[in-house]
């Protein structure tokens, strides 16, 4: 048995291997790669000193896109459309036309269309993300579940799977299940949850944005592993570490601006050293 | 040659397209001499080749420099592989053995005189689940306690599973269907 299996793995194995594809799947495969690997995918974490501007929005762009859209017709309309996605890790700040910003968190997905948008502040998003609405005409969000709307304010949503969560900071907020378009309004401190038709409101401890939002990641005598893997999730980065490490817990913070900086915050407490090497990061005693 | 693979693997690290399509182009052949082991037709190779590479190209920010990138391509290949099985709903087939023949000097003399083009055939014309079973074990070299973990199988599945594709190569190739 052994010779006979040796002997087809042998031949399997020399198998020729200089085959090339033709000029149409490696087109094929670029393609794929566009949907599943788009270049403006790219995450953009935030800094609070020098705030990415993730899409362009001054008035200029949006007349000059205006413009443009008056001259081409139904191509151009599409061509106003945006379409943002965070990819794995960090937060992504999204600003609107007009000035509204959104911080999403990793797997988020917001699409609106500049041109509409001028007439209409409609725009459909999933994951999770804080809003933070500039006063004007209402204003629309819209996802799988439910529907928000407000005229300015601040609040979050969760919009993943099954479960649609808005919680209110300021002002008010008008949630609306997709399914029975039943509608309810929320106060500061206000937040409900919708799992397809039953609303579930509850009150938020304390009227504050949540600490994603600021980037930051604290932890109380938490386990060191969970610590790296947050670390490891924000700067996309590999850390390895002695297994001794495992047992460490960990109370401090740090946030998504600066790796050496973040590796300090964790490494000092606990009288560790890192060395940096690319992307991959080596932890010692 | 290893200083340019690993200038493509930066540049797939950045997400380049340029560099992804030289990647692509570079180890299709290999990627491909994989992925018709573990199919019944082109068609499906292309299928499982197209996947696996997506797999190359959104991970390979976990790829150590320090390895050898055909190896750990291979892994995710047959990982891709066995997904597309699972995928597939591909039953296991779990008939009984009562033709099993020894397999004689005959049956090896013959394997000799083939190209591997002709056995990959015969390897392609194996049903799914006996295909799958006889590329882990006998070519990826995984035991049968992994196999059997790794599909969800009892490990008399694998091994019978096993038997019966050595059993329906050595019928195909003592009525020369190659």
């Amino acid at each position: 048995m052994e010779k006979f299996d040796q002997k087809i793995k042998e031949k399997l194995a020399s198998y020729p291997t200089n085959e090339s594809p033709s000029a149409s799947e490696v087109s094929k495969m670029m393609s794929m790669l566009d949907d599943a690997l788009p270049h403006d995918s790219k995450i953009i974490p935030i800094n609070p000193t020098a705030e990415v501007k993730f899409i362009s929005a001054s008035w200029v762009k949006i007349a000059a896109a205006f413009i443009v859209f008056v001259l081409a017709s139904f191509t151009a309309y599409q061509l106003a459309e945006v379409n943002i996605e965070s990819g794995d890790s960090g937060l992504t700040r999204v600003e609107l036309p007009d000035l509204s910003v959104i911080k999403m968190k990793e797997n988020s997905k917001v699409e609106y269309n500049q041109i509409t948008w001028i007439f209409n502040r409609s725009l459909t998003f999933s994951g999770e993300g804080y809003f933070e609405v500039e006063k004007g005409e209402q204003f629309t969000v819209l996802s799988k579940l439910g529907s928000t709307k407000v005229l300015g304010t601040s609040f979050t949503i969760y919009s993943r799977e099954d479960t649609y969560e808005v919680a209110c900071f300021t002002g008010k907020v008008s949630v609306a299940s997709i399914n029975s378009g039943e509608e309810i309004l929320l106060m500061p401190g206000d937040a409900v949850i919708l799992k397809s038709e039953t609303f579930t409101p509850y009150q938020l401890s304390a009227i504050e944005k949540p600490s994603w939002v600021g980037g930051e990641f604290y932890f109380e005598d938490e386990d060191f592993i969970n610590v790296i893997e947050a670390l490891e999730k924000q700067y996309q980065v590999e850390i390895s570490f002695p297994e001794e490490f495992e047992t460490l817990k960990y109370t401090g913070y740090f946030d998504n601006t600066n790796l050496e900086k973040a590796l300090k915050l964790v490494c000092e407490p606990l009288e560790l050293t890192y060395e940096i090497k690319g992307k991959t990061i080596e932890l010692k005693p | 040659m290893i200083e340019k693979i690993e200038q493509l693997v930066k540049g797939c690290k950045s997400n380049e397209r340029n560099a992804q399509a030289a990647f692509y182009k570079l180890f299709y052949g290999y990627a491909m001499s994989i992925c018709l082991r573990y199919s019944n037709s082109r068609a499906e190779a292309e299928e499982i080749l197209n996947d696996g590479f997506l797999k190359v190209f959104s991970k390979i920010d976990l790829f150590n420099p320090d390895l050898e990138i055909k190896a750990w391509m291979s892994r995710i290949f047959v990982n891709t592989a066995i997904d597309h099985f699972r995928k597939n709903k591909k039953h296991y087939h779990q008939e009984d053995i009562d033709e099993v023949r020894e397999i004689s000097s005959k049956d090896e003399n013959i394997l000799d005189s083939l190209s591997a083009e002709e056995i990959m055939k015969l390897v392609q014309n194996l049903a799914p689940s006996y295909q799958l079973v006889f590329n882990l074990y006998v070519v990826e070299g995984y035991k049968h306690h992994e196999i059997a973990a790794q599909l969800g199988i009892s490990e008399g599945t694998s091994k019978s599973n096993l038997s019966m594709a050595r059993a329906k190569l050595k019928r195909a190739l003592d009525e020369n269907v190659y």
